[in-house]
């Protein structure tokens, strides 16, 4: 039984090694489909395309749009100077994420009160809108950190000790 | 071209596809079968993550903290673990695909220096999960923190507004809800569209050759051009057929919202059609047989009408060369389109790249295919 089997099997071989066309498919089609599927099924997000429209133009929030610039997720395509423009941006999908600061960013800042960041997210692709949606509100966490601790510094002299400033973190 | 000819191919064409059903059951059952099972089969929403918890302390604001994840809906503990290793076990067998873990000292930190660590352990091997439970994750104990917050400057006769600098308040557009049906069905139909499409005239002239009545076209006064477009013709009615069931489908059945206008979904899709028929008529005219062909045209549009036509897969999170490799990828135009009529209700004006791709494509194929096809026997 074995050795018919082993029969059998070097004959296929045989012919497997003689026939061109088989050879080919048994080795080029699996290779080139493993490199360019393997690349392009892929659910990361990297380098949102993203719109800016700044009204306040001050240190505060050049320095908030400079994080989104610096962080690798997102890469800023365009920089708008009208709601209009902002609309039609991500209409064109020409960008998938637009960050709008309305005047009066840094004043409310600097007064201790709450500032708005308005984030418009194209929601065609709801999974890179949704990590991409993460991403915005981790580097937004990240100045409001840092923008209090600063303010507190100044403020106080010191770094609080209230329990406030961030009171449990994800690690 | 004659109108008379091209009738009297087109009525062959139609009593043939008749009388031999293999091509009506692929374009009647294919588009059912496969929108239900790609329809239901593919859902990117997460909800009720199995997670476990590690409580090493067992203290109030602890079991507070695990309250926030327990009411959260993205969220479902499963588990309680007494041990690391426990928890490395019930992750490895997959009982849950995060891990919370709360340290002895939390309670202790959280009072002491105001600010405490949580640990999340995740299951990467489904890295996208793993990012969405990530996200969701931060979100619950950034919650959790807002309340520990609040409850310490309560204490002290202070308000949250002096503390919290920055909000983000996000709109999403197009798709409020971020479903990922909305996103997932329409594309699907264009996925389904290049599928059955091909797979229909594949077998039209490969058909002719092995009834052997190859010989009775060749000596018929008819131009080879005549030949394709009359033989087109009747699929593309089919095509119609199924282009509006799965469009209806999606539309009323997965109530994917639809905000474009008719006419423009109409003259795209059929422009889509004329493409997709036309590739699979030129696998036909180069390969004689009709399993080989429909195994051809399997081959040439199922695997990459999946996976590099941004029906799932975002093609610009894909590296340069093979967003390169997509634009051949005829389906994309078409998902683009699909994706933008359903969810943003684009007009043809927004649409004229995609459009304009798929015609200059169109009429690429139309030619090889009209080329490629000679009346000869040999």
């Amino acid at each position: 039984m074995l050795a018919r089997l082993l029969a059998i099997m070097i004959k296929e071989f045989l012919e497997i090694s003689r026939d061109e066309a088989a050879r080919f498919i048994l080795v080029v089609p699996p290779i080139l489909q493993m490199l360019i599927f393997g690349y392009a099924a892929s659910f990361e997000v990297y380098h949102v395309s993203t719109a800016v429209l700044d009204f306040d133009h001050s240190q505060e929030s050049r320095e908030l749009i400079a994080r989104f610039t610096a962080s690798n997720r997102f890469d800023i395509v365009k920089v708008a100077s009208s709601q209009h423009e902002i609309n039609e941006t991500i209409d064109g999908s020409a960008a998938a994420v637009a960050l709008v600061i309305h005047a009066g960013f840094a004043e409310l800042l600097r007064k201790g009160q709450n500032a708005p960041l308005q984030v418009i997210v194209d929601g065609t692709n709801s999974n890179t809108a949704l990590i991409a949606l993460g991403y915005v509100n981790t580097i937004a966490e990240g100045f409001a950190q840092e923008y209090a601790t600063d303010l507190a510094q100044r403020v106080q002299g010191f770094a609080p000790n209230t329990g406030a400033t961030r009171a449990a973190a994800l690690v | 071209m004659r109108l008379r000819r091209l009738k009297a191919l087109a009525l062959k064409e139609v009593l043939q596809i008749w009388r031999d059903p293999r091509s009506l059951v692929i374009a009647l059952l294919l588009p059912f079968t496969q929108m239900f099972l790609f329809g239901y089969g593919i859902n990117l929403d997460l909800k009720h993550i199995p997670i476990c918890t590690f409580d090493r302390e067992g203290s109030q604001q602890s079991q507070d903290l695990f309250k926030h994840f327990q009411a959260s809906l993205y969220f479902a503990i499963v588990e309680n673990v007494k041990t690391y290793q426990e928890m490395v076990t019930a992750l490895d067998r997959g009982a849950c695909s995060a891990g919370v873990v709360v340290q002895p000292d939390f309670s202790q930190r959280l009072n002491d220096t105001g600010t405490a660590s949580v640990q999340a352990i995740l299951d990467g091997t489904d890295d996208n999960t793993a990012n969405i439970a990530w996200g969701y994750a931060a979100a619950v104990v950034s919650s959790y923190s807002n309340d520990v917050q609040v409850a310490a400057l309560d204490r002290q006769g202070r308000t949250l507004q002096q503390i919290q600098p920055l909000s983000v308040q996000s709109r999403v557009w197009f798709n409020e809800d971020l479903v990922s049906r909305n996103f997932i069905v329409p594309g699907l139909v264009a996925v389904i569209l290049a599928l059955v499409g091909a797979q229909l005239t594949s077998l039209t002239i490969a058909r002719e050759w092995e009834r052997g009545t190859m010989e009775l076209l060749v000596s018929t006064p008819v131009t080879s051009t005549e030949v394709m477009f009359g033989k087109l013709l009747p699929y593309l009615a089919l095509g119609w057929l199924d282009a509006a069931f799965c469009l209806v489908m999606a539309a009323l059945w997965f109530e994917v919202p639809f905000r474009g206008t008719l006419f423009a979904l109409f003259l795209t899709t059929t422009l889509f059609l004329a493409l997709v028929l036309s590739i699979g008529y030129l696998i036909s005219v180069l390969i004689h047989s009709q399993v080989g062909a429909s195994q051809i045209a399997l081959v040439v549009t199922l695997l990459p009408a999946m996976l590099l036509s941004g029906y799932v897969f975002p093609i610009d999170q894909m590296p340069p060369v093979v967003q390169d490799l997509t634009y051949l990828m005829y389906a994309r135009y078409y998902v683009t389109i699909v994706k933008a009529l359903f969810l943003k209700g684009s007009g043809i004006p927004e649409l004229l790249t995609p459009i304009l791709f798929l015609v200059v494509y169109a009429i690429a194929v139309v030619a090889l295919a009209a080329r490629a096809f000679r009346k000869r026997l040999t």
